[in-house]
């Protein structure tokens, strides 16, 4: 009876769930994001030139601003971005890990100031989501076993495009609808109103994002999440929109909360890799210097601008990013001769793969830097004008 | 006699060069004995907790550095009712 007095202490469930998650951190080890056969475990470091210190310090400075404003997105592009400056694959994707959770914590606990940041769910989606990785990894295990690497590369390619540009034209008409009835605050998804009236229990309740919703719901979205962080490296794609319109979360609740899920993720994968010695602690502190500064300003940005923005920069990116995989799928299909294509343009088609992601971060960027911008300017205006009026006031 | 409270106002700007000295004494250390940071990282194993370890000071650091940085800038968060 004494433990069940316990556990009804919210303070002594959250430590419970920690546990639970540590419990989990062996399994959540293995979400380095991307799969890698035995050949790509290399273990070589590049020498540092100071325009490959640049571009990282970019690079994670536009990651860093997006994860700071939608919650995740950054890290797709930095694991393509590192191999393209000679970087061997383990290398990027262990750097690329160990650089995400300092700056996930980073930016959860900005958030987390603003009140925006859900730790319970965070948590429940994190061990969730897990479990999903360790899905993730089996089926792509599968798919290497049946049609090799090229066909699982394939299947992510499809899993990429299919996912995100089903869900980004969703959260487009989404944010259609909001900025047409001009509202402020988020509006609720239909979707999830009628969901939540599953009342299953065990029913928790969420005091940040304000839902009440049964732990049967959260678990499907934490997989999903899981699912896509083991096949393409970024579960927010799934876990952000699933948050929103499964569980009914606001996008500003549920973007924050997933930096919750990326340092839990993160950092244990970034124990497994660096026990590997795979870690290259150099580039992961250049990166760092971009992202902190900008998923700082990405954080503080989220209190510029209405709900609405952040399920726009999201949508824009999955649906440039769906492009950018796009090109990439006829050099698999070569791989698997269903086409036939020359060795030149599987190099084009892969470049322009890359600089496309490019793109997709710069876009989301720019549209975050100006929205901010924009915010900041009415707020001084709001501010000039409140002066003004107690001035009159104080005279007449 | 009547006392006069003096309000320490915090200066961002002072952070700013603090927490930026701070945090550019940190990268040089690491830049400049690089050969022996690498050997010593990458060994793996039990020098794992210096690759997490190390993250989370310059996390720290650093973090601090570009919150300053960033309230310099005139982007402080904005209270929305």
């Amino acid at each position: 009876m004494q433990y069940i007095q316990v556990l009804k202490n919210s303070r002594w469930r959250l430590i419970a769930l920690v546990l639970l998650a540590l419990f989990f951190v062996p399994g959540i080890c293995e979400a380095a994001g991307e799969q890698l056969s035995d050949g790509d475990m290399v273990k070589k470091f590049i020498d540092l030139k100071l325009a490959s210190v640049l571009f990282l310090f970019i690079l994670g400075f536009l990651g860093g601003l997006i994860s700071g404003f939608i919650g995740s997105g950054g890290a797709f592009v930095l694991t393509p971005g590192m191999m393209s400056l000679g970087v061997p694959a383990a290398i990027a994707v262990a750097t690329n890990m160990c650089h995400k959770f300092p700056k996930a914590m980073v930016g959860a606990y900005k958030r987390f100031k603003y009140g925006q940041v859900d730790l319970k769910l965070g948590l429940i989606m994190a061990v969730s989501a897990t479990v999903g990785v360790q899905i993730g990894i089996k089926l792509q295990k599968l798919i290497i076993s049946l049609w090799g690497a090229a066909g699982s590369n394939l299947y992510v390619s499809l899993v990429f495009v299919s996912v995100l540009t089903v869900l980004g034209v969703y959260m487009l008409l989404d944010v259609k609808r909001s900025r047409s009835s001009n509202t402020t605050v988020d509006q609720k998804a239909g979707l999830a109103e009628k969901i939540a009236m599953l009342n299953l229990p065990p029913m928790i309740y969420f005091k940040a994002a304000n839902r009440r919703v049964s732990l049967w719901l959260t678990i499907p979205v934490g997989l999903g999440t899981g699912l896509l962080a083991a096949t393409i490296a970024v579960g927010g794609f799934i876990g952000v929109p699933g948050m929103i319109y499964v569980l009914g979360v606001p996008a500003m609740v549920a973007s924050a909360t997933e930096l919750v899920i990326a340092f839990v993720m993160g950092m244990s994968g970034s124990i497994t890799w660096s026990m590997g010695g795979y870690v290259d602690i150099r580039m992961v502190l250049l990166i760092l210097a971009g992202s902190l500064i900008g998923v700082q300003l990405g954080a503080v940005g989220t209190t510029y601008v209405k709900e609405y923005m952040i399920k726009l920069v999201m949508a824009t990116i999955m649906i440039i990013v769906a492009v950018s995989r796009g090109f990439a799928i006829p050099g698999y299909l070569n791989e698997l001769e269903t086409i036939k294509l020359g060795a030149a343009t599987i190099h084009t088609l892969n470049n322009i793969s890359f600089l496309t992601m490019c793109f997709a971060l710069a876009t989301g960027g720019i549209i975050i830097l100006v929205n901010m911008w924009k915010g900041k300017r009415e707020i001084k205006q709001q501010e000039e004008a409140g002066e003004k009026a107690q001035e009159l006031v104080q005279h007449s | 006699m009547m006392k006069i409270k003096t309000q320490n106002k915090p200066n961002p700007l002072r952070n700013v060069i603090l927490w930026g000295i701070a945090s550019l004494t940190l990268y040089l250390l690491v830049f400049t004995n690089q050969d022996t940071v690498m050997d010593y990282f990458s060994r793996g194993g039990f020098f794992a907790i210096a690759v997490i370890v190390t993250a989370l000071i310059f996390s720290f650091v650093h973090g601090a550095f570009s919150n300053y940085l960033i309230e310099t800038m005139g982007f402080k968060p904005a209270n929305k009712k």
